[in-house]
């Protein structure tokens, strides 16, 4: 490379001889090469006094909360004496009623590993880095996967009779499925779908089960976790 | 003036020896001083001297980061204060709740105050991570931080869950028992996992004391150091990305 | 923009954060204000300004400590801080019922308030310090305080065997011995009663098939005729220890041939001697001798029997034995022969004496009963009934074990199941979370559901399996108690100390002794060294108390000249050797440390002495105002025309000088005599005697009367 005759044009790569730089732009690029954007201000006082204002206004509400609402404490623990229902903390009755539904190491142990391997390598795969929207390009075959996918998670969830994973399942999947006759430019929340990636209706798919599961668990599970209704 | 009388003092105030033994730097009133005052503090070196105005709109993060922070700080405060009241034996344990009800002067308030934070550290942990990620913030450069994040996330659950079983109450001993069930669940090292976690097959005394360590030492320390990493990352790694008005891309903004 | 202005803040921003700091503050006030005007602060303050309105005032407030106050029982893993806000508790010039609570003081107990805190008996939250916490049920407390009704439960959680105190609970614990609940519910302390429901195994003979319909159909109603309504032949204020189950009228008829099936022991008729049926067979007034023999032989200390007088009908007699009004309606004639001989052949823990009879004896008093104690209408309204068919005694087979009838009766070869009931001996300390109520409509709470239990099984759970009981409410009140003190094994170490056991009968009689008591039951109705029955005297110290040919005199021939007394000694026309033997075992064994018989009998009275005793016994004493000699004299005490055959002088002795340390309750009031005077008076008591056969009206059955 360095012999000046074996090349007519272009830049050269050796930094040494020719100070000069070449940027290469993939795709895969990160935001930041865009430069920045808008105006700064200093840390001191502008962040500072939003964290206080943030920490006071934190701290409002929920002395307010604890004035009124008590934690609860039931009788001293007894091994003997199992409550029916015994349910975990609320964050964890998502869990409960999945093994409700699935042998304990599917839900137990498989679904949780699996969606924090998701959530640990999902930046390590540079997918879609510009947020294309789903239904952007190969329309006709991605609309078949997603039927297709669709279709036998629905199976396997309706052979394990998982009801409550069924309903937000099938309420995305719809919202997906509208999202793809949208015309450009329609109305604001039809135009909201279609422009979303397919990492957006993954994960809002995955927050749509979660939250259900989660409020089904917490508040529609009673004795031997039979459903019973909350206001009952 | 009181205002410029106060000021005065203020200034008085800082001429002191001690003052300036302590802060280094004079009045931030200038940009370099308003600087000083953020890479001369151990504490706030870890956030950048200048931010992006527009990163500072509620509307760019909610602040969830700085609000699952703050109550981080917050269940810190409560939390010792509330280990002056508490043994983690059996039952002690549960009658040092009833002392903290009945008797000990705010109690009810102290422990009311701890719950309602634990509860809403999960739910702002949890949200922050769903925001990031619509915005994209876990996206190159911010990978690494994002995975921070998710540790964050599982230290925060499994700081509430150590937590749960402290008051030894009914509701304590069987969410903690159908929880470490379904961890023996697992195959392979899924009934070693319980042992070792409970210290026995059974949840009792010697559970409640590694929760109690793992509540109050093991777990804290641990997610204090993540959350400096987290936070000088958000430096490193080039600030808060933001939104930029031309494309629909979103970026995170973390504290 | 300027460099400067990057360090600007907006005034819009500091005002929010001045805002919002003045609020944090504010907030944060809030707590500790409602902290100072917590409940039981009040209450102190209600009780200082109370106390200055008594006349005592300065002993209150002396007696006052402010802030929280509390008792902490360690070893009992107790914390009771009741008295915070009850202050007055152990202050005597609150005890009346016009001082207002929480301040009024609690009537005095054996356990002082000091030293036992409140909640170990009322139950109640005892470490909390607001009025709904302490005393009702919450999410953190289940136990609520027990109300005052049942209060007796507590007592009985540790005093496990009966004491004085607590009548209530004594009737309970009684009650579910007697109707056997333990029988079906493992219970705590609670012993199957000896009197089961006979042995079924053989009631074929005993009883006719309608009558076993009519039992099942209405065993605590059997309505005659008249239409009255008549309990085993007649009306009793007493149930009877079976309860009615809800069976159909199909069960009932399948039950029924089953049971009329079960003749597992043939009996042989009894072959009366002939020389005695011939010279009695055609006496016309056979009937009224038979009446005759029967109260001679006090058959109505343990059975009763309808007496009309005038318009009302009453039950005379005695409760230990069935009521004999209707019998013969209900059992074959041959069969109560046998019965009569030999009780315990038929069931083998039959409470009835093995009587000696004679022929003419049997044969009169079963004419009696067979002729006199009959009611033809009894069975009127039993449906006819086929011959049994195989089917209908598989399905009655089937029934006895589904019903839970064999928890009561045995039959030979059908065996029952197990703890048929659940079990109840931690019921009085369960939860309400633990209690099932389903979908019935009474005040969720622990009293609620055990009386709902009881009085309709079925309000709780449509498919219990539980016979339908007829309580009194006051029955029901101490069925309750007792239930609620069955609480379980106490949760700690202290509490487990403090239970005082249920003292276990020790006594049972060997050797040749033992037949006779076993054969003639003593034990029914006399106690021996804590353990029988409470309807004749205790003869513990009888030895000690009456002469050896006194008592085989009247075991042969058992007399009392105390007219009062309705129930009497039956004459088991005892042979001499076992009346011998009571006399000699009781010598040798029931001898009181305080009596020293050989030296008493030695001792020589003058007569002198003897007349001055008679002296102090008509004259300063006045003996006679209870005691009868001859024929003059009062009932209270017992006749003492034969003392002299009848008494040790060493017991005499003792006697008048503390009657009550020989027996505990006795109403002979303790005088202080001189020692001359006793023994004046003992010499004089052992001169009255009286001469005649032993068959003649013998004086004294019963010292102890005066303990009754």
């Amino acid at each position: 490379m360095s012999d000046k005759t074996n090349y007519e044009a272009g830049f050269g790569s050796n930094a040494l001889k020719d100070p000069q730089r070449v940027v290469f732009i993939t795709p895969k690029t990160s935001a930041k090469v865009k430069g920045d954007v808008g105006k700064k201000v200093m840390s001191y006082p502008n962040l500072l006094l939003r964290e206080a204002i943030a920490l006071e206004v934190m701290v409002i509400a929920l002395v307010i909360l604890s004035l009124f609402w008590d934690a609860p404490l039931e009788q001293l623990a007894n091994p003997l004496l199992t409550p029916n229902p015994a349910k975990a903390p609320w964050y964890f009755l998502g869990l409960q009623e999945l093994l409700h539904y699935f042998p304990p190491v599917v839900a137990g142990i498989l679904i949780p590993a699996l969606v924090i391997m998701a959530l640990v390598f999902i930046p390590y795969f540079n997918v879609n880095i510009k947020g294309e929207p789903f239904w952007a390009a190969n329309r006709t075959r991605r609309f078949l996967i997603f039927l297709v996918i669709t279709a036998s998670l629905l199976l396997f969830l309706v052979i394990f009779e998982a009801w409550s994973v069924i309903a937000p399942t099938v309420a995305i999947a719809i919202l997906a499925f509208v999202s793809y006759f949208a015309r450009v430019g329609g109305p604001r929340p039809a135009e909201f779908l279609r422009t979303r990636p397919i990492s957006w209706w993954v994960m809002t798919w995955f927050i749509a089960v979660a939250v259900t599961l989660t409020l089904v668990g917490t508040f529609f599970r009673g004795p031997g976790w039979s459903w019973v209704w909350p206001w009952r | 003036m009181a205002t410029s009388s106060i000021d005065l003092a203020l200034n008085r105030l800082r001429e002191t020896r001690a003052w300036k033994s302590i802060f280094r730097r004079g009045p931030a009133r200038t940009n370099r001083t308003r600087s000083l005052a953020i890479f001369g503090n151990i504490f706030l070196h870890l956030m950048p001297v200048k931010v992006r105005e527009q990163s500072l709109r509620a509307r760019a993060t909610y602040y969830l980061g700085s609000f699952s922070f703050l109550l981080f700080l917050l269940l810190t405060v409560t939390g010792i204060l509330l280990m002056l009241y508490y043994h983690p034996a059996v039952p002690q344990a549960y009658l040092d709740m009833k002392d903290l009800r009945f008797v000990v002067s705010n109690g009810v308030f102290l422990r009311n105050l701890h719950r309602v934070g634990a509860h809403a550290m999960v739910i702002a942990v949890f949200w922050h991570m769903f925001h990031v990620f619509y915005r994209g913030g876990y996206r190159p450069p911010h990978e690494f931080n994002w995975v921070v994040g998710v540790v964050l996330m599982l230290l925060t659950l499994f700081l509430s869950y150590t937590g749960y079983l402290l008051p030894w109450d009914q509701l304590a001993f069987w969410a903690i028992t159908v929880g470490t069930n379904i961890i023996s669940a697992e195959p392979v090292l899924g009934h070693d996992v319980r042992f070792l976690l409970l210290g026995g097959n059974l949840v009792g005394e010697n559970a409640l004391l590694r929760f109690y360590v793992l509540h109050c030492v093991i777990l804290p320390l641990v997610a204090a150091m993540f959350i400096a990493v987290h936070f000088w990352r958000i430096q490193k790694d080039g600030g808060l990305t933001l939104r930029d008005d031309h494309e629909r891309e979103g970026h995170e903004r973390q504290d | 923009m300027t460099a400067e202005e990057m360090g600007k803040v907006s005034k819009r921003l500091r005002a929010t954060f001045a805002i919002a700091s003045v609020a944090f503050v504010a907030v944060l006030a809030v707590s500790p204000v409602k902290d100072y005007f917590q409940e039981w602060k009040r209450h102190e303050k209600d009780y200082v300004r109370y106390a200055q309105t008594r006349p005592d005032t300065k002993h209150l407030l002396a007696d006052f400590h402010s802030g929280i106050d509390q008792i902490w029982l360690p070893d009992m893993k107790v914390v009771d801080r009741c008295t915070t806000c009850h202050q007055g508790i152990t202050q005597a010039s609150l005890g009346d019922s016009s001082v207002p609570q929480p301040f009024r003081a609690h009537p005095v107990i054996p356990h002082p308030v000091k030293e036992w805190g409140c909640v170990v008996c009322h139950r109640g939250q005892g470490p909390a310090t607001e009025v709904a916490e302490a005393h009702e049920t919450t999410l953190a407390w289940e136990q609520p305080i027990l109300p005052t009704k049942y209060i007796q439960a507590s007592c009985g959680s540790c005093h496990r065997g009966d004491i004085p105190q607590t009548p209530q609970l004594n009737r309970g614990r009684q009650l579910l011995s007697e109707l056997n609940c333990a029988g079906c519910h493992r219970m705590q302390e609670i012993q199957r009663p000896a009197m089961l429901g006979p042995d079924l195994s053989n009631v074929g003979n005993k009883v006719t098939r309608e009558w076993i319909y009519k039992w099942l159909k209405e065993p605590h109603i059997v309505v005659d005729a008249s239409g009255n309504t008549v309990v085993d032949g007649y009306q009793t204020e007493e149930e009877p220890r079976m309860p009615q189950f809800r069976l159909t009228d199909q069960e009932i008829t399948a039950l029924s041939a089953y049971l009329s099936s079960l003749k597992s022991h043939p009996f042989e008729s009894y072959k009366f001697d002939p020389r005695v049926l011939a010279s009695l067979e055609k006496r016309p007034d056979l009937a009224e001798l038979g009446q005759e023999r029967f109260r001679q032989m006090f058959c109505t200390t343990c059975h009763s029997l309808a007496v009309t007088r005038g318009d009302e009908t009453k039950l005379i007699g005695g409760d230990i034995g069935p009521e004999l009004t209707k019998v013969a309606s209900k059992v074959n004639p041959d069969w109560l022969i046998t019965w009569l001989r030999d009780p315990q052949s038929y069931l083998s823990h039959a409470l009835m004496p093995r009587y000696q009879w004679s022929d003419e004896d049997l044969y009169k008093v079963t004419q009696y009963i067979n002729e006199k104690l009959t009611d033809p209408d009894l069975l009127s309204n039993v449906p006819q009934l086929e011959t049994p068919t195989p089917e209908d005694i598989q399905l009655g087979q089937r029934l006895f074990l589904e019903k839970g009838c064999g928890s009561c009766h045995v039959i030979e070869g059908v065996s029952p199941q197990k703890d048929f009931g659940p079990d109840l001996s931690s019921l009085g300390g369960k939860n309400v979370s633990q209690l099932e109520f389903g979908s019935a409509k009474f005040p969720r709470n622990i009293v609620s559901y055990i009386q709902a239990k009881i009085t309709d099984p079925l309000s709780v759970n449509t498919a219990a399996r539980m016979p339908q009981y007829r309580l009194t409410p006051a029955d029901l009140d101490a069925i309750t108690t007792a239930l609620l003190s069955m609480t379980g094994n106490p949760s700690s170490s202290g509490l487990e100390r403090l239970i005082v056991p249920r003292p276990r009968p020790g006594f049972r009689a060997a050797g040749a002794f033992g037949e006779v008591y076993e054969r003639y039951k003593c034990y029914v109705c006399h106690r021996f060294n804590g353990y029988g029955g409470t309807l004749a005297p205790d003869l513990s110290f009888e030895g000690s108390r009456a002469r050896r040919q006194w008592t085989i005199d009247f075991m042969k021939n058992p007399q009392t000249l105390r007219p009062t007394l309705i129930f009497r000694m039956p004459q088991f026309n005892m042979t001499d050797q076992e009346a011998a033997t009571i006399a000699d075992y009781l010598g040798m064994a029931s001898q009181s440390q305080f009596v020293n018989v050989a030296g008493g009998n030695l001792k020589q009275f003058a007569p002198e002495m003897a007349a001055m005793g008679k002296q102090l016994y008509e004259v300063k004493y006045q003996c006679q105002a209870c005691h009868t000699i001859g024929s003059s004299g009062g009932y209270v005490g017992p006749n003492l025309s034969n003392a002299g055959n009848w008494l040790n002088a060493s017991w005499i002795e003792q006697w008048l000088k503390n009657p009550q340390a020989l027996v505990p309750g006795a109403i002979e009031p303790r005088r202080t005599f001189t020692s001359e005077e006793i023994q004046a008076l003992t010499a004089y008591v052992l001169t009255l005697k009286q001469s005649g056969q032993p068959k003649a009206a013998i004086s004294g059955a019963a010292v102890t009367g005066g303990a009754k």
